[in-house]
């Protein structure tokens, strides 16, 4: 749930980013592709199996309708 | 596996190659929910926004062939003209690296006048570590706060506005949201 203290954080991080240009991008780059590359590795495990891929055109499915 | 922190993520590669061809056929934006994380967001995206202008369908097919030669394909379809079909009906398309699943660049063509000023006004964001064409920070807010509004637009707009507190105009704002009311919003 979204608290105060959420959009708290959100400014802090903006302050350290405008703050600290050469700084940010070391976290940011290693969240964002920690997440790409786990995205990544469970359609791959989900390719994997006659159902998986079968839940994988459905996930492709929802997403072209967008 | 990309497992190595370098000055350039997975999503900035991926940009980077996609516009590089892009930008030789159609004049283009990246738009959305890349331009904040671009300047240090943290939250995640599968797919950055484009929008292009409109192109016949031959000179779509030549930027077609070349994203494909260069390892990209359509999730939509490997032809043209049906590619071409889905962006004249105003829907999107979507490409991705043959073989891996993430990220998407997700295609439209202008639909609007707030899109023709959207393209008109793009600005290359150095702040952003990337040389690719960008809306301006103002339409971004603008967008954000006055059409999207979801919590997490609403953060991304506040992150955008610290980060370039002092360099953004309101006014450009408040009248980029007047056309998002007229165009978008369909509010006289």
């Amino acid at each position: 749930m979204r608290d105060k203290s959420h959009i708290q954080q959100v400014e802090r991080w903006a302050e350290f980013c405008k703050n600290n240009p050469s700084e940010f991008r070391k976290y940011l780059n290693a969240f964002l592709n920690a997440q790409i590359i786990k995205a990544r590795e469970f359609y791959t495990r989900l390719n994997n199996s006659e159902d998986g891929r079968v839940i994988l055109n459905k996930l492709k499915a929802e997403k072209l309708k967008k | 596996m990309e497992r190595a922190i370098s000055d350039k993520n997975i999503l900035d590669k991926f940009v980077i190659d996609f516009t590089k061809i892009v930008e030789k056929y159609v004049k283009y934006i990246i738009v959305s929910g890349f331009v904040s994380i671009s300047h240090g967001r943290t939250r995640g995206t599968e797919d950055i926004d484009m929008i292009i202008e409109k192109i016949s369908l031959d000179k779509f097919k030549s930027l077609h062939f070349e994203l494909e030669k260069n390892n990209f394909e359509c999730m939509q379809s490997s032809k043209a003209e049906d590619i071409y079909d889905y962006l004249a009906r105003k829907d999107s398309v979507r490409y991705i690296r043959k073989g891996e699943f993430l990220p998407e660049m997700e295609i439209k063509f202008v639909k609007d006048e707030l899109d023709l000023l959207q393209l008109s006004t793009r600005q290359k964001l150095p702040l952003s570590g990337l040389d690719v064409w960008f809306s301006s920070i103002e339409m971004n807010i603008a967008f954000k706060e006055e059409l999207l509004k979801s919590d997490k637009d609403l953060e991304d707009a506040k992150h955008l506005r610290i980060i370039y507190e002092d360099k953004i105009s309101e006014s450009f704002i408040k009248d980029i949201k007047k056309m998002i009311r007229k165009y978008r919003l369909k509010i006289k």
